[in-house]
Formats: structure tokens, C-alpha cells, sequence
């Protein structure tokens, strides 16, 4: 156990833990929009910002990724992050619009107007996690950053639609500002953003859709089940057919 | 052709699930059956909801479970209350809070959930008052009525949320008896009719539906609801290891539609393509519904289809407006 301060508040944090985590679980708020338990953190959104006073210096880090050490002292809500943390959402705003999930947060930071010119170019805040989550928990590393800079944006390999990606939908499930749309229509899925139409695979039994034919071969891949199985529902399953 | 937008669940998707936060609030160790709908239906309630929660528990299967004496399964606080003032001590909690942010005791920003949960005879039978109350005065909390059917902990007695048919201890099925011979009550219309911001069934069988569901009641500018369906093995004479697969078929069958009700809009949140699954497949892997007899299945699928219907109608209706 490490002993340290957060907001004059003592909190013993397990070792190895980040200085988030344990803000968490104290129960002291930390806005975050890249950050996920299921994946590694990134520090690409900024908004976890604090300062971390250690040896009678401060500094400003991310606390996402920033591990707990014994004896610092972190302050989450000073003037200067308050300030920086605006300049950061004020940008991101002016990049995507006012999008519900960004309005939010900005309540909460205490954004009152966006000091810069508002272009809407982009909805992406290219937080990456859509691209962590395909690389990490899924494994297709079906999409990925292209270009710098203004010109930075999240695409499948040469923006057409890719054999690795299994339509599972795990990128929209996991996007904090819900831009990547998935549609079930027909029998088919349809993410738009990656230009990937997948046919649904039906319940042998029962004839519902329950998921897409490169998740069923995925499956196969990895455990070599026969068709009976694989081909049937999860509910339509009899008791010997679960694993 | 229908278009939804991040159909969320009705398709196995393996990979979200895994985004679900590691964090617990509701902690294991505790007492209820195997294979509890319930149970899990509260700890993914509480992974949505997070540290800074109040839970206030009317008696119930939940509250006994989760707090044998000298344990507990809450890492959040919790108040036990009676059956019949869940929700009136809902509304304490969150005067008390205002009045301690008005002081300055608590920050003006940070973000305070109130959660209630009772079961079907703390919510329709003995607390429907408290909770109308509660409700129309617009206190801002979340009740989830985790509903089981009957009332479970004492011994599956009948409650006024019991289904049709359904055989317990106080409306055995016989010679001379159906079993419960009255219809479950309708305790999304009555909560929706109070117009408070939102209502919601839910089931824990589509955990990410659920939590969803949730993270909109506890951003809702007002009261919210969420009536959630948990299958208990014990009253109903199932399979444990079936129940998340009963919780699906209900959905499925239309026995219990998953839908939300949003500032009045009304959303099926479950799409059917293929309309609804036949009834027998949720009625006949339950022991309570064993004595029905064919025309006693016709009148209930009667009954399934024309709210079915009535629903779908609903949400034509409000959706274009």
C-alpha cells in the first residue's frame, strides 16, 4: 500500500495503481474521455490533468497513466488545471462542434463560451480508443491513424473496407462521443465509418440474427468447434452444447 | 426497412462486453441463490453507477442477502428501510443532500446518484404510495424495481406483479384454481403516467442494454424509473444455469418487452425482426406455469400480443410526433 494525498484527502492506493484509479475509487471526480479499464492508457484527451506536487516541485500530468508514489500530493481542481483543462475542451469543441457528450462535460469543467473559431470539421476528438480496442481486446487491428496534425483521422488501411474487420461493433460500443454509427438492416450490419457491410449469420433453429459471419469464423479459428454448434444461437443451445 | 442506431444488444457481441469497467460496488461474497437475476442485475448497476452512490434498499430479497449481519456486500453507503418507504426516504436523502450543498458541506459539483432499488411487493404492493409521492414531487433519484415475480424471500407469495397463471404459495394452481387469476400490473404505464423524464424495463440478459438504461435514468433531470426483470430459479422452478437464457426468452416471447419511455417518447429497445418468439418456449422450462393447459396459453398470448402490439403502436405514435 502507498499512502498518498489527493485533494488534502489521505488515500492509501494499492502499488502500481495510477493516480486515476485511485481518485476513482475515493470517490473524487476526474473528467476523462480516453480512458478505459479494458485497454492501456493513452493520454491522448488531456482532460485528466493534475498537479502532482513531489520534492517541493510541481507538475502537470496525466493522471491516467501517471502511477501512485509514496508521499506525492495531488491537487485536482487548482486554478491552473481549471484553466488548462478549459483551453483543451474549448479546442476539442472547436474541432468537432457542440456534440451532446462534449456539451456535458464542458458543464462540468465550467466552459461558459469557446473562445476560438468553432470549424466542425471533424466529429473524431481522436481519443483512439476505437483504435485500442480493435488492437488490444478484439485483436483485428482492422483500423488505425493516418496524417498529422489538422489532417489526423481514424480510417481502415487505405480508407476501403478490410478483410480483418469482423463488424463486431466493439469501436462504436466503446466511442465517448458516439459517432460511429452501426446499422442491422436486411441482414446485413453496416459500419459506415470503415465502409464495412457484413452479412449476419441466422440461428439454425430459431432463425435470428446473431452475429457475423467473421465472428463465427473467428471463432472456429480459435476453438475449432463444429457447425451445429457454432451455428446456433446461444439461447437455442441445449445443455451438452455449452462449453 | 428499419435502421437502428448502435443496435446495442439482440446479437452476440463478444468483444463490448469486455469495455465493462473492473471496478465492483456491489461485492461478492453475498447470499443469494444460485443463478439470481437479481443479484447480478444490481452489480451491473452499480459498475454503472460507480463510487459516488447512495443506495437505499427496501426489505427484500436484496437487503437480505446483501447484508447478513456483521457483513455486508455495499462498498457504497447504504440505508435499510422499510418495505413501504423506500422511496419516501429517497426524498430525505436528497433534501438532506440539497440542504447540505446549500451550506457549502458538499461541493456544488460534485455528482451525487441516489438509487433505490425494491422489489415487486416493495414497489407495487406496499410502497406504491411512497413511491407516487416521491415521484410527483420530483425528487431526482433512480428507482429500480428488481422484479421477481412474487415475493420471494418469505416464500414466493403472490404479489399484484405476479403473472397470469403463474402458480405460488398463496394463489396455488389446483382442480378449482389457475393460479394467479388477475394480470400483472403495469408499473411502467403507472410511473410513465406521473411524466417524469424516464422509464425503462431492462434485464440483466442484456447487461450492456441495462447499463445503458441506467446512465440515462441517472442523467435524467428528474426521477427516473427502470422496472428490471430477474429471473429467480427458486420461486419459479427453473434451472439456475438457465437463467440468463429465461431473462432472453422473455424478452423475446414479449412476455416482458424491453422498452424505455423517454420524456414520453416510447422506444422499443429490442428489435424483432421476425416478430415474437412463441410463448410456450419461456412458459414451458418454468415450474409455475407447468398446469397450464393449451387454452389457458392461448388466452395469455392473446394478452402478450395485444400489449405488443399496443406498444408498437405507442412508439409510432410518439416517435413521429
Amino acid at each position: 500500500m502507498v499512502k498518498i494525498t489527493i485533494d488534502g484527502k489521505k488515500i492509501s492506493a494499492k502499488e502500481g495503481e495510477t493516480v486515476l484509479k485511485a481518485a476513482q475509487r475515493a470517490g473524487i471526480f476526474i473528467p476523462t474521455l480516453c480512458n478505459n479499464d479494458a485497454v492501456k492508457p493513452y493520454s491522448a484527451c488531456r482532460m485528466c490533468l493534475v498537479e502532482v506536487a513531489k520534492n517541493g516541485r510541481t507538475k502537470l500530468v496525466t493522471s491516467c497513466d501517471y502511477p501512485v508514489e509514496e508521499g506525492i500530493e495531488v491537487n485536482t481542481n487548482t486554478e491552473r488545471i481549471q484553466r488548462d483543462r478549459k483551453v483543451i475542451l474549448e479546442l476539442l469543441i472547436a474541432r468537432t462542434g457542440e456534440t451532446p457528450e462534449l456539451k456535458k462535460l464542458a458543464e462540468k469543467v465550467g466552459v461558459k463560451e469557446v473562445r476560438f473559431k468553432v470549424r466542425n470539421f471533424d466529429d473524431c476528438i481522436l481519443c483512439g480508443l476505437c483504435v485500442r480496442v480493435c488492437d488490444e481486446v478484439v485483436g483485428a487491428h482492422a483500423i488505425g491513424f493516418r496524417g498529422r496534425g489538422m489532417e489526423r483521422e481514424v480510417v481502415p488501411p487505405f480508407d476501403v473496407e478490410n478483410e480483418q474487420c469482423l463488424a463486431c461493433g466493439a469501436c462504436a460500443e466503446i466511442c465517448p462521443v458516439n459517432i460511429i454509427d452501426i446499422f442491422e438492416h436486411d441482414g446485413t450490419r453496416e459500419l459506415p465509418k470503415w465502409h464495412k457491410k457484413s452479412r449476419l449469420v441466422a440461428c439454425r433453429v430459431c432463425g435470428k440474427y446473431f452475429a457475423t459471419e467473421e465472428e463465427i469464423e473467428m471463432i472456429r479459428a480459435k476453438t475449432g468447434l463444429p457447425d451445429e454448434i457454432l451455428y446456433v444461437c446461444p439461447d437455442c443451445r441445449e445443455h451438452n452444447f455449452t462449453i | 426497412m428499419i435502421k437502428t442506431t448502435r443496435p446495442r444488444e439482440g446479437f452476440l457481441n463478444i468483444f463490448a462486453y469486455q469495455t465493462v469497467t473492473r471496478e465492483e460496488y456491489f461485492v461478492r461474497g453475498h447470499r443469494a441463490c444460485q443463478g439470481c437475476g437479481a443479484a447480478l442485475g444490481l452489480r451491473l448497476i452499480m459498475k454503472e453507477a460507480g463510487p459516488n452512490t447512495i443506495v437505499v434498499n427496501a426489505t427484500g430479497c436484496m437487503e437480505i442477502i446483501s447484508s447478513p449481519y456483521p457483513y455486508t456486500s455495499w462498498a457504497v453507503p447504504w440505508i435499510h428501510v422499510a418495505f413501504e418507504n423506500a422511496a419516501a426516504v429517497a426524498s430525505g436523502v436528497e433534501s438532506a443532500i440539497k440542504i447540505l450543498r446549500k451550506k457549502g458541506k458538499i461541493p456544488e459539483d460534485k455528482e451525487i446518484n441516489i438509487i433505490v432499488f425494491g422489489g415487486d411487493g416493495g414497489t407495487a404492493d406496499i410502497g406504491i404510495q411512497a413511491l407516487s409521492g416521491a415521484l410527483i414531487r420530483g425528487h431526482k433519484f433512480l428507482y429500480v424495481c428488481y422484479d421477481n415475480e412474487a415475493y420471494m424471500n418469505t416464500g414466493v407469495q403472490g404479489s399484484s406483479a405476479t403473472p397470469y397463471g403463474a402458480s405460488t404459495t398463496t394463489t396455488p394452481a389446483g382442480k378449482m384454481s389457475i393460479g394467479q387469476g388477475y394480470w400483472k400490473k403495469n408499473l411502467v404505464e403507472i410511473t410513465a403516467a406521473h411524466r417524469i423524464p424516464y422509464v425503462a424495463t431492462a434485464c440483466p440478459s442484456y447487461p450492456l442494454d441495462l447499463m445503458k438504461k441506467v446512465r440515462k435514468a441517472l442523467d435524467a433531470d428528474g426521477p427516473s424509473f427502470i422496472h428490471m426483470f430477474s429471473v429467480c430459479p427458486t420461486g419459479w422452478g427453473t434451472p439456475p444455469e438457465l437463467t440468463i437464457r429465461i431473462g432472453r426468452l422473455a424478452a423475446e416471447t414479449g412476455m416482458f418487452p424491453l422498452y424505455e419511455i423517454d420524456h414520453g417518447k416510447y422506444k422499443l429497445t429490442l428489435d424483432l425482426p421476425n416478430g415474437l418468439r412463441p410463448i410456450e418456449d419461456f412458459l414451458k422450462v418454468q415450474k409455475r406455469f407447468r398446469h397450464l393447459t393449451k387454452e389457458d396459453i392461448e388466452v395469455i398470448r392473446n394478452r402478450v400480443q395485444e400489449e405488443y402490439d399496443r406498444l408498437k403502436k405507442m412508439e409510432r405514435f410518439t416517435q413521429e410526433e
